[in-house]
């Protein structure tokens, strides 16, 4: 389990910083933007077995292979949210921390980091999820533990009571991991104010 | 009753300035400033008065190195504030039409984001909030989020944030427009007088002619596309029927 769980986070966790990174790129230069959307539009158009094969064709290391999938199929969503988010910053609030005359590093830790954080961490919740289910289906093509390759274990014994051990576990690590999430988000926004009239 | 302000006194200078948005020599292409030539002596409170669409903003956002001029010179203190957009970094700052605080951050750390990008201890920089936001009458709310705050409360914290960096040039676009008139009258002479007492250079654009005379030791008229229609400058000194021929003056200029 302690590997499955490894394997969702290391795939994030790449996933999230390549990312970022073109979401920034393509956020500063257009032609950038023209070049990745497309391409990243065609990734998220690709199933993720398709990426399990290519990566057996194209890499030998079972771990890298994995790897490599989980970060293939969450890359686009990711980008396009943080892309999203660095767009949808209130450009009132940033013309105002301009006129400051802030250093890169100051514009980043006072306004981009804050103002993107709801949406990073909406991008983390829904690809944990997309994520918990690549990564069984990775774990099938050579792992030799996991929860993909015990579940394989289960089918060629024929039981259920097993497979649904296993995939509980790994239900109950993403509702861990989401609790989390809620948790950072209670407290990151609590300057949020507060209707009392629900939508 | 005009002055004449020479390129060596001025604490901002432009001359020739026009600024077009959209792709010039295009249909599309729209001339928001034409040619502008203005001076601004150190120290003086400019009202820069005119309709709405006559290129205010755009000015002002010239003036603060937010927007690069189309044509022209700008100089702020000898400088171009868009080329050397950092060396401002103290010397000019903002007070704008709506409060624009951080919603993140408490009042009192509204007020230190100016004083953290001048790399201010942390322990000076909350002593100077804090005695900004007592000076505006704030005191005990320094740790309310800008939702908890009332419309006339926020535009406090924001002009205690412009004061706090101490900069020498302090640019306002229409900061109390928003607010209903007994709290901007109250904030106005607030303004004035910490302007005042603390001997800065401030260019206030409006577009009501009160708050102009209200503000202003001189004021500028717009029209549109930017250019100075009337420029007239006064004094305590000036009496209360020259202010009503010059609020007439304006008067006729603006509806011309």
């Amino acid at each position: 389990m302690l590997a499955t769980i490894l394997r969702i986070l290391a795939g994030l966790a790449g996933a999230f910083i390549v990312g970022g990174l073109l979401a920034l790129l393509m956020v500063r230069s257009r032609a950038v933007d023209n070049f990745l959307s497309p391409i990243l539009t065609l990734f998220q158009g690709i199933p993720a077995l398709s990426w399990v094969v290519f990566a057996i064709i194209w890499f030998h290391g079972v771990e890298f292979r994995i790897f490599f999938i989980m970060v293939m199929t969450t890359l686009p969503a990711f980008t396009f949210q943080v892309l999203g988010a660095l767009r949808g910053m209130s450009r009132d609030l940033m013309e105002m921390v301009f006129s400051f005359r802030p250093t890169r590093m100051k514009l980043f830790r006072v306004m981009i980091a804050p103002a993107i954080l709801p949406d990073i961490l909406t991008a983390w919740k829904v690809n944990l999820g997309n994520a918990s289910r690549v990564v069984v289906v990775a774990e099938l093509v050579g792992a030799t533990g996991g929860v993909g390759y015990q579940l394989l274990q289960q089918q060629q014994l024929f039981d259920m009571a097993g497979a649904l051990a296993w995939t509980l576990q790994l239900v109950f690590f993403v509702l861990i991991v989401q609790g989390a999430l809620t948790l950072i988000e209670k407290s990151a926004f609590r300057y949020r104010a507060v209707s009392e009239r629900a939508i | 009753m005009t002055d004449t302000v020479t390129p060596d006194d001025a604490a901002i200078h432009l001359d020739q300035v026009s600024k077009v948005f959209g792709k010039a020599g295009t249909d599309a292409a729209y001339r928001a400033v034409d040619g502008l030539n203005l001076e601004v002596r150190s120290g003086q409170m400019l009202a820069i008065l005119g309709k709405t669409g006559c290129g205010k903003s755009t000015i002002f956002n010239v003036i603060a190195g937010l927007t690069e001029p189309t044509s022209g010179t700008v100089r702020v203190s000898g400088r171009d504030p868009f080329a050397d957009f950092d060396s401002f970094r103290g010397k000019m700052a903002i007070v704008f039409q709506n409060d624009r605080l951080l919603p993140w951050r408490t009042a009192i750390q509204n007020v230190e984001l100016g004083l953290e990008m001048l790399e201010m201890p942390s322990a000076e920089r909350r002593t100077t909030a804090q005695l900004w936001l007592s000076r505006l009458g704030l005191g005990g709310h320094e740790n309310d989020y800008p939702h908890a705050l009332s419309g006339g409360m926020r535009q406090r914290v924001s002009i205690a944030r412009a004061f706090a960096t101490n900069a020498n040039i302090l640019l306002c676009d229409e900061p109390f427009s928003a607010l209903d008139e007994s709290t901007a009258g109250r904030l106005r002479a607030e303004f004035v007088r910490l302007v005042k007492e603390n001997g800065k250079t401030a260019v206030f654009i409006t577009h009501s002619i009160s708050e102009a005379l209200e503000i202003g030791d001189r004021i500028v008229v717009l029209k549109r596309p930017a250019m100075i229609a009337y420029d007239v400058s006064f004094d305590g000194g000036t009496g209360r029927e020259q202010r009503e021929l010059i609020r007439s003056r304006i008067g006729d200029v603006l509806a011309a």
